[in-house]
C-alpha cells in the first residue's frame, strides 16, 4: 500500500529512447491515421448503422434498435435463401476443393523436368480476374453453343444441362466454375508439401515405409497446419463469393437461373445498393460475419487436436 | 537547426494539403465562364451530345462550358445517388432514380418552363405519364425534360410471314397471345442445320415489355401499380403464360436452347432466321438496312382487344437541386430537349452518315414540323409508322422500380418445365413473389422523407 507523500519513482526513459520512441510513432502514424480512418470508423459506423433506418438519399440514419435483426429473420425470405445458396455451394466446393488441391499439389511436388511451367499453369487461374473466369465460363457453359455440352453430347449425352438457366445446374456450374482455381489451393499446399525434411522420409525408406505409409504417416501429419489453413480460408471464401453471383446472376433482369444463384454476398448488395437500404445492408454484414466467426471458431475448437504443430509438439495424431 | 527546418518544411507542407483539400469546389472561372456537367450512359449511343449537341451550345452560350461524363448503365442511379448522399452531385442527369426525385433532390422545372413559353402538351404522349421510364412529372411538378422518345413495338419479318401463308399486320391491327403462338408455329422451320433453322419469334415475355406498357386490363401491378395479386394472375395472364410456355417447350423461340441474350438475339432477326421479335425503330431501321423486308406493328397483347400494344421510354434528364448553377444548366437542357435534335442525325441518316445519332424521334412534338424530321416522318414508312404507334401508348401507373416485381417471372418457365408444376401454380407463385418484392419497395419508398 502506498502512503500520503511518498513519491512514486517510475523509470524514465532517456532523452534519446524518448526521441527514438517519438521518431518511430511518427513513422507509424501514417499506417495508424490509416488504420483509424479506413477501418476502425467505417467498422464502427457498420456496427452503428446496423442498428438505424439508413436509406442512401435520405439522411440522416435513425435508431431503430434491433429492427432490422428481426426483419431479417422474420420477414426477410431472401435472407434464408441467400444464406441456404450459399451453404450449399460451400458443400459443393468446400471438400473437393480440399481433396483436388491436395492431389494436384502432390503431383507439382515430383522432382521432373519442366514441373515450373505446370506449376505456373495450375496457378494461372488463380491470379486471372474472377470477371474475365466468369466470363470464360459463361462461354464454357453456355447450352447451345458452349464446350462444355458439345463435349457432353459426343459422349452420347442427349439433353446436356441448360447449366445457367436451370435452377437445378446453375449452383452446380458455378461450383465447377470454382473448383477451377484449384491450382491457388495447390500452391500452398506445395509451401507445405516443400517444408517437410526430406530426412524423414530417408529414415522412412530405411525402415521400408511404402509410399502410402509415408503419406499416412509423414506428410499428411506434417502437413495438417496447411490442411487446416487452406480448411478456414476455404470457408471464409464461401461465404465471400460475389462476383460469378452478380455477373450470372445478376440483380434483375438475367432469366431463369438467376434466383438460385442469389448469394449472400449479393443479398447484402441488393439490399445496399439496389434498394439504398445501408442499415439494413450492414446489419446482414454483421450476420455474415459472425456466422463466419462462429463457423471458424467451432471448427478451430473442434479439430485443432489433428493438426502437428512441429515447433511446440501441439497437438497430437 | 537542421532540424527545426525540417519541421518547418513538413509544417508548410501538410498546411498546404489542407489548403487543396479544403479549397471551394467553385468552378466559375476568372472570365466569368461557368462550367456544368451532364451524366448519362455515354459511349457510342451518346456520342452526337459531345459531337454535335455540346459544340453547338457552347457557340451559343460562350459563358457557359459543358462536360459530358458517361457512366456505365447498370452503375448510372447508384452513382447519381452516391453522389447525393456525398453532396456533390453533377448539374444534369439522366433517368434520376425515382426515390431520388422523391427525396426532393432534383429541380421542379415547371417555373422555367412558364418563364420560356414551354408547355407540358408541347411534348409526346409518353411525357405525361407518371410511370418510371417515361416520367416527366411527380407529384404534379415537371422533374425531367426528354430528348427522345422510343416505341417498344414489334417488327416482323414480311418475307417469312409470306412464307408461311400469314398476312401482313398493319400498325393499326392488333394481335393476342393466342394468334401470335399460332404464327409462331406457321412461321418455325425446325432443322438441326443452323442455315436452314428459322424460328417462329423471340419470346414476348409479357411482363418484360408491359414494363412501360399496358399489356394488360388490368395492369399487372393494378391500378396502384402496388398489387400483383388478383392482377399478375388473372385468367388473361394464364392463358398468356400458358402460350409462352407452349412456345418454349415447342422450341419456337431461340429462348427454348437457353439463349436469352438479346444481342444474339436481334443479331438472328438481322439473318433473317426469326420471324417476329421485339424493338425500337431504330432495330427496324437497321433491320431494313441490313436487307430485311421488315414490317413494324405493336407488340401481342395480353387481354384480347386491349389497345395499348405498344411501349416506350424517353431519356429523361433532370437538374440536380443541389445543383450551383441551376440558371446555365436550364439553358443546356431546354436546347438538348427543344433545339438540338434538329441537327442531330435520325433513323437511316446515321447509317447512311455513319454518324451516331438519336435512335428515336423526339419527344419536343414542334420539331416533328421543322427540317429533316418532318422531311423523315413524311417520307420514311418506318417512321411514319413509328409516330402511328406512339398513339398507341397507355403507360401503366407509376411504381418504384421497373424490373423488381417482375423479376421472379423469368422463372416460370424453368418452373414449369423442370420443377414440374402446371402453369397456373408457377403463376401462382410468381405473383406471390411478384407481392412481396412489391411491398418491400412500396415500403422504402413510402418511407423516404418520413
Amino acid at each position: 500500500m502506498l502512503q500520503r507523500g511518498k513519491k512514486i519513482f517510475l523509470p524514465k526513459l532517456e532523452g534519446q529512447k524518448r526521441r527514438e520512441a517519438f521518431t518511430g510513432y511518427i513513422f507509424l502514424l501514417p499506417w495508424i491515421i490509416g488504420f483509424i480512418v479506413f477501418l476502425l470508423i467505417p467498422l464502427g459506423m457498420a456496427a452503428y448503422s446496423a442498428f438505424t433506418r439508413w436509406i442512401l438519399i435520405d439522411p440522416p440514419p435513425r435508431w431503430i434498435g434491433l429492427e432490422n435483426f428481426r426483419t431479417m429473420f422474420t420477414e426477410d425470405k431472401d435472407f434464408w435463401w441467400s444464406m441456404g445458396i450459399t451453404v450449399k455451394y460451400m458443400a459443393m466446393t468446400l471438400i473437393p476443393f480440399m481433396i483436388l488441391g491436395l492431389l494436384v499439389s502432390l503431383l507439382l511436388n515430383q522432382k521432373l523436368p519442366g514441373m515450373n511451367f505446370f506449376r505456373t499453369v495450375l496457378y494461372i487461374p488463380a491470379v486471372v480476374s474472377g470477371v474475365a473466369v466468369t466470363l470464360l465460363f459463361m462461354n464454357l457453359l453456355h447450352p447451345e453453343f458452349g464446350a462444355i455440352n458439345n463435349f457432353l453430347k459426343t459422349l452420347g449425352v442427349a439433353n446436356p444441362p441448360n447449366w445457367l438457366g436451370s435452377p437445378t445446374w446453375a449452383l452446380p456450374a458455378v461450383a465447377i466454375m470454382g473448383l477451377w482455381g484449384i491450382g491457388g489451393g495447390a500452391i500452398i499446399y506445395l509451401a507445405g508439401l516443400q517444408n517437410i525434411p526430406p530426412h524423414l522420409y530417408e529414415a522412412a525408406d530405411i525402415d521400408g515405409a511404402n509410399s502410402w505409409q509415408k503419406f499416412w504417416k509423414i506428410t499428411l501429419p506434417l502437413l495438417s497446419p496447411t490442411i487446416f489453413f487452406v480448411l478456414i480460408t476455404g470457408i471464409i471464401g464461401s461465404f465471400q463469393v460475389f462476383t460469378p453471383a452478380f455477373i450470372l446472376g445478376g440483380v434483375s433482369r438475367f432469366g431463369p437461373g438467376s434466383k438460385h444463384l442469389r448469394f449472400y454476398l449479393l443479398h447484402i448488395y441488393i439490399k445496399a445498393f439496389q434498394q439504398g437500404r445501408l442499415g439494413y445492408a450492414s446489419a446482414l454484414a454483421w450476420i455474415l460475419f459472425f456466422i463466419s466467426a462462429i463457423v471458424v471458431f467451432i471448427i478451430y475448437n473442434r479439430t485443432e487436436r489433428f493438426v502437428y504443430y512441429e515447433e511446440e509438439g501441439k497437438g497430437s495424431l | 537547426m537542421k532540424k527545426k527546418l525540417l519541421w518547418l518544411v513538413t509544417m508548410l507542407l501538410l498546411f498546404g494539403l489542407l489548403m487543396v483539400g479544403c479549397q471551394s469546389a467553385d468552378d466559375s472561372g476568372a472570365d466569368g465562364v461557368v462550367t456544368i456537367t451532364i451524366w448519362d450512359f455515354g459511349g457510342e449511343e451518346f456520342s452526337y451530345i459531345d459531337d454535335i449537341v455540346i459544340p453547338e451550345f457552347e457557340g451559343k452560350f460562350p459563358n457557359i462550358k459543358v462536360e459530358h461524363v458517361g457512366v456505365l448503365e447498370d452503375e448510372l442511379g447508384l452513382k447519381i445517388e452516391t453522389a447525393v448522399a456525398a453532396g456533390e452531385v453533377p448539374d444534369i442527369a439522366l433517368f434520376v432514380p425515382t426515390r431520388v426525385i422523391a427525396a426532393g433532390h432534383v429541380l421542379s422545372l415547371d417555373d422555367y418552363m412558364e418563364r420560356d413559353g414551354i408547355a407540358r402538351d408541347d411534348y409526346c404522349s409518353l411525357f405525361q405519364s407518371s410511370n418510371i421510364t417515361s416520367y416527366g412529372a411527380f407529384d404534379d411538378q415537371v422533374t425531367a425534360l426528354p430528348v427522345e422518345v422510343n416505341i417498344w413495338a414489334m417488327i416482323y419479318n414480311k418475307d417469312l410471314f409470306a412464307d408461311a401463308g400469314l398476312p401482313e399486320i398493319g400498325v393499326e391491327d392488333y394481335i393476342d397471345m393466342d394468334t401470335w403462338l399460332e404464327d409462331a408455329r406457321a412461321i418455325n422451320v425446325p432443322s438441326e442445320d443452323l442455315e436452314e433453322r428459322v424460328w417462329g419469334s423471340n419470346m414476348f415475355i409479357p411482363v418484360f415489355n408491359a414494363q412501360n406498357n399496358y399489356m394488360s386490363s388490368p395492369f399487372a401491378l393494378g391500378d396502384d401499380g402496388r398489387s400483383c395479386e388478383g392482377n399478375a394472375n388473372t385468367e388473361d395472364w394464364m392463358n398468356a403464360w400458358g402460350n409462352m410456355v407452349t412456345a418454349y417447350q415447342e422450341d419456337l423461340t431461340p429462348e427454348s436452347a437457353g439463349v436469352w441474350f438479346e444481342e444474339l438475339e436481334a443479331d438472328m432477326f438481322l439473318e433473317g432466321k426469326i420471324g417476329m421479335t421485339y424493338a425500337t425503330l431504330g432495330d427496324a431501321v437497321v433491320a431494313r438496312e441490313s436487307g430485311v423486308n421488315v414490317g413494324l406493328t405493336g407488340q401481342p397483347v395480353v387481354t384480347e382487344g386491349w389497345s395499348g400494344n405498344v411501349g416506350g421510354w424517353l431519356n429523361n434528364y433532370s437538374i440536380m437541386a443541389a445543383s450551383e448553377h441551376p440558371d446555365e444548366a436550364w439553358e443546356f437542357l431546354k436546347f438538348l430537349s427543344t433545339e438540338a435534335p434538329l441537327d442531330v442525325p435520325l433513323g437511316s441518316d446515321m447509317i447512311v452518315s455513319d454518324q451516331a445519332g438519336m435512335v428515336g424521334l423526339p419527344c419536343y412534338l414542334p420539331l416533328h414540323e421543322e427540317g429533316r424530321i418532318a422531311e423523315l416522318i413524311a417520307e420514311d414508312q418506318l417512321v411514319a409508322d413509328s409516330v402511328a404507334l406512339m398513339e398507341h401508348t397507355v403507360p401503366p401507373p407509376f411504381t418504384p422500380d421497373t424490373w423488381t416485381s417482375f423479376d421472379t417471372f423469368w422463372d416460370l418457365f424453368s418452373m414449369v418445365d423442370e420443377e414440374g408444376m402446371s402453369v397456373e401454380e408457377a403463376v401462382n407463385e410468381a405473383t406471390a413473389v411478384c407481392q412481396e418484392a412489391t411491398d418491400e419497395l412500396w415500403e422504402v419508398f413510402d418511407s423516404i422523407g418520413q
